[in-house]
């Protein structure tokens, strides 16, 4: 072909491609809003049906894992790792899976006109995977898909306690507003992967409640327990008190290992607890207040953003 | 942190509350008591009152030397069972809520509304400290049936029982079952006198129905804990057995105290005994995730690198890209060489915006190239294809994206008019310069833009624009060297003449549309 024709057909591209109509352009922090989509109809419209498959793409679902960390040294072992999701990432991959099965140029104009539309209507789509996935009832339509964010954690305890729970706030309490959870699964034994609706502020992960049971914790070689209110003294009643924590003394015996001193750690949970201004008037301290101190509930462990890590806190995140 | 129990705080127990009390006690303890009573009777004509005495001796029993099967409500960890069980201290709830203080440790009377040292006490031996076949959960039981007779007196000078006082001979002939346990193993293991204070306690419950914490049952129930972790070790399962014995007349055995000269071995009554199988330890769940920032550490992803100090064009380059979360990796390109490219999977360490490049036909236009590093950048040429690939895997998805595509291109061709074509398509003539202008338009030109571009390409392909089956006339195929310059049949355009070199049907075609073109070489 001659060069004139070359350049011909190369601009006959470039103007295919600006038959489409330009992008808005979108702040990354606001996210997408309903009100975003163009409300012009397609001559024919996509089918719900083609919209949940690309939903389901877009929060990875099938995607192999060496796309996701290509490099083993990105998730060390016992790491998590917060991230972003990239939107023009998930636009490229959209746009490769519309184009299967392109003969001619008069497909590719017809996915360069309606492409913008079919990704805002993917991601819009995302809350509702989950649910239809678990066979749930659908929540309502979203009027706003954030940034799409997320963790990767690798560890012992994903393999130990499969049904971990992961909730993310938009605030640092858990008071503030729970961020919708797009994705919660196992990649691997000991990889989970967690996408949230939202830029979070603090993520709290709790092992799977069990049946109420009386337990110590371990520190290394020694063991502590975690104080928990009377409800005097302005500590509610039956909650963890800060993230005190008062040593438990074992018995020394080499032979017979694990056995609880009891008058000693009694003694040192009621000193612990008249240090915190935890018990009533009279100082009692009976078996009742051991009992609701030795009672192991399922452990909680939050992770906050640019919070520098205290002694016994969750950790820290840039 | 841990979660937060749900403690009563008022006088009644709200549903789905718990209540832990110190103890619950009887006005009476067991024992055997003489109910007297002494009338005297004034008589009128009499001078003497006579007085009449009544005597009733009575029994307040309660359990000593075995317990019902049916007052045993829930053990924890649960019996038979294999599981994580480290650092659990064992429990057992028992459905009456006053027997831990039934009666004294060493059989003297209460003080009334004083609480007495509980005279039951659960102990945690290890097979391997029970010696003998106890290492597999279904070993044959370590508790031996006989009668209270063969407690107190064992027969044996090695062998103490407890030290009781007043067991009736009827009592000495019930049967129950008792446990031999090691002096020095039992001095070890079990609790001391103030130990025991604090082991039993009440536990009120009020579920409403729903459980919490685990818990279905209502109401009040005595509980009895451990006072030793369950073992579990490194490698390989441990059986665990939980012995509720009683420790009435042991008060002198436990550990504090010496072990009488000569004794060997303890012989307690076992009230309930149960035995579970204690997993390798996996670790306990808010230690692992404590050990993280200092073990892989929590950050944003992004691949490790050691600080980049230099302020060079390169390591800016390099500092750039790490920080942004993308890998270095070795591109082999088709060409045969083996450059370095940037990739980033879908997860990033920055916020990202939408781009605005539309839509790529095809996956190597998506890869781009930075002419002053000479590096590539992969990752949305790959996310193209792998998105391409996921979609060619699902043959229902690529079904339906094909019926859609060509139910649009029906519904534009049954619509599109060539007269109407004219009035929308770019003007004739313009250059290339000013046909980029006109993207602004609003949307309904767009459309038609669209449905004019579709026909444009089926113009291209040779289809008709009129409504025409495609099977109807094919176009006849003629050999590229013996077309002629009348262009190809379908088209209906008209020959054009001959400019020189031979110019095919496309070239006139554009030229109409576009104008003839500067011939630029």
């Amino acid at each position: 072909m001659t060069g004139a024709r070359k350049k011909r057909r190369i601009e006959l591209a470039d103007l295919m491609r600006m038959a489409a109509e330009p992008l808005v352009q979108r702040h990354a922090v606001r996210g997408l809003e309903k009100s975003d989509v163009p409300s012009l109809p397609l001559p024919v419209p996509l089918p719900q049906s083609v919209i949940d498959w690309l939903a389901q793409a877009s929060l990875l679902y099938g995607v192999p894992f060496e796309y996701i960390v290509p490099d083993a040294r990105m998730l060390p072992r016992e790491s998590i790792r917060f991230f972003y999701m990239d939107v023009n990432w998930l636009q490229r991959m959209i746009e490769g899976a519309m184009s299967i099965g392109v003969s001619s140029s008069a497909d590719s104009i017809q996915i360069l006109t309606a492409i913008q539309e079919i990704v805002d209507r993917t991601l819009l789509s995302t809350p509702q995977v989950r649910a239809r996935m678990r066979g749930k009832p659908l929540p309502a339509e979203a009027e706003q898909v954030g940034p799409i964010t997320g963790f990767l954690l690798r560890s012992a305890a994903v393999s130990g306690w499969p049904g971990m729970e992961v909730t993310a706030y938009a605030g640092e309490t858990t008071d503030s507003a729970v961020l919708q959870l797009l994705r919660l699964d196992r990649l691997s034994d000991t990889i989970l992967i967690a996408l949230f609706n939202g830029l979070p502020k603090r993520v709290d992960i709790l092992q799977p409640p069990e049946s109420l049971h009386f337990g110590i914790r371990p520190n290394g070689a020694t063991f502590y327990s975690f104080l928990r209110g009377l409800g005097y003294g302005g500590h509610a009643p039956g909650l963890q008190i800060g993230s005190v924590e008062a040593p438990v003394s074992m018995r020394t015996d080499a032979r017979y290992p694990g056995v609880v001193d009891i008058t000693k750690t009694a003694a040192s949970l009621k000193n612990a607890l008249k240090t915190q201004n935890a018990l009533d008037t009279a100082e009692t301290f009976t078996s009742a207040e051991f009992a609701v101190q030795m009672v192991r509930a399922a452990g909680l462990q939050s992770f906050e953003w640019g919070v520098a890590p205290t002694a016994a806190q969750g950790g820290k995140s840039q | 942190m841990s979660e937060q129990i749900p403690l009563a705080t008022g006088d009644q127990i709200q549903p789905g509350e718990i209540r832990f009390s110190e103890a619950a006690l009887m006005p009476l303890s067991a024992g055997t008591y003489r109910l007297s009573a002494r009338q005297e009777v004034v008589l009128q004509q009499e001078d003497d009152t006579p007085t009449y005495l009544a005597q009733q001796q009575f029994v307040i029993d309660g359990p000593r030397f075995s317990l019902a099967p049916s007052d045993v409500q829930m053990v924890m960890p649960p019996s038979a069972q294999a599981g994580d069980w480290e650092n659990w201290m064992p429990n057992i709830v028992l459905r009456r809520r006053i027997i831990p203080w039934v009666r004294t440790i060493d059989g003297s009377s209460r003080p009334p509304d004083a609480v007495s040292t509980p005279w039951i006490g659960l102990l945690v031996v290890t097979d391997t400290e029970l010696g003998g076949a106890a290492g597999a959960i279904q070993a044959p039981s370590p508790v031996v049936t006989g009668t209270v007779a063969d407690l107190l007196q064992t027969g044996k000078a090695s062998i103490a029982g407890p030290q009781l006082a007043n067991v009736s001979a009827d009592e000495q002939k019930a049967p129950l079952l008792y446990l031999d346990l090691d002096a020095a193993l039992f001095q070890g293991i079990a609790p001391t006198l103030t130990d025991l204070t604090f082991l039993a306690h009440v536990r009120d419950v009020n579920t409403d129905s729903k459980e919490i914490l685990g818990l279905d049952e209502d109401g009040s129930f005595s509980v009895v804990v451990g006072n030793r972790t369950i073992q579990t070790s490194g490698r390989e399962d441990v059986v665990n057995y939980c012995f509720l014995v009683s420790l009435e007349g042991h008060q002198n055995h436990l550990p504090g105290n010496a072990v009488p000269p000569g004794v060997k071995t303890f012989r307690f009554a076992s009230l309930a005994w149960w035995k579970v199988q204690a997993l390798p330890a996996r670790g306990d769940f808010i230690e692992i995730m404590q050990d993280l920032p200092g073990l892989g550490g929590d950050a944003l992803i992004g691949m490790p690198h050691a600080a980049i100090a230099g302020m060079d064009d390169n390591s800016r380059t390099a500092a750039a890209g790490l920080g942004m979360g993308y890998t270095p990796l070795t591109y082999r390109m088709r060409a045969g060489e083996n450059v370095t490219a940037w990739y980033r999977g879908p997860i990033a360490s920055v916020p990202t915006g939408n781009d605005g490049l539309g839509a790529f036909p095809s996956s190597d236009l998506a890869i781009r190239y930075d002419p002053k590093t000479a590096l590539f950048d992969l990752s949305q040429a790959a996310a193209w294809q792998i998105g391409l690939l996921l979609g060619l895997s699902d043959s229902s998805f690529a079904r339906q994206l094909f019926e859609w595509r060509r139910a649009t291109h029906a519904s534009v061709r049954n619509t599109v008019n060539l007269n109407a074509l004219v009035q929308q398509l770019p003007e004739t003539g313009v250059s290339y310069g000013k046909a980029r202008a006109v993207s602004s338009a609003s949307q309904g030109q767009r459309l038609a833009r669209f449905a004019a571009t579709t026909a444009l390409s089926s113009a291209l392909i040779g289809e008709g624009v009129e409504k025409r089956r495609p099977t109807d006339r094919l176009p006849k195929r003629v050999r590229r060297e013996e077309r002629t310059v009348e262009g190809t049949p379908g088209t209906g355009l008209a020959a054009q003449p001959a400019g020189g070199a031979a110019s095919d049907s496309l070239d006139n075609l554009l030229d109409r549309v576009f104008g003839p073109m500067d011939i630029v070489e």
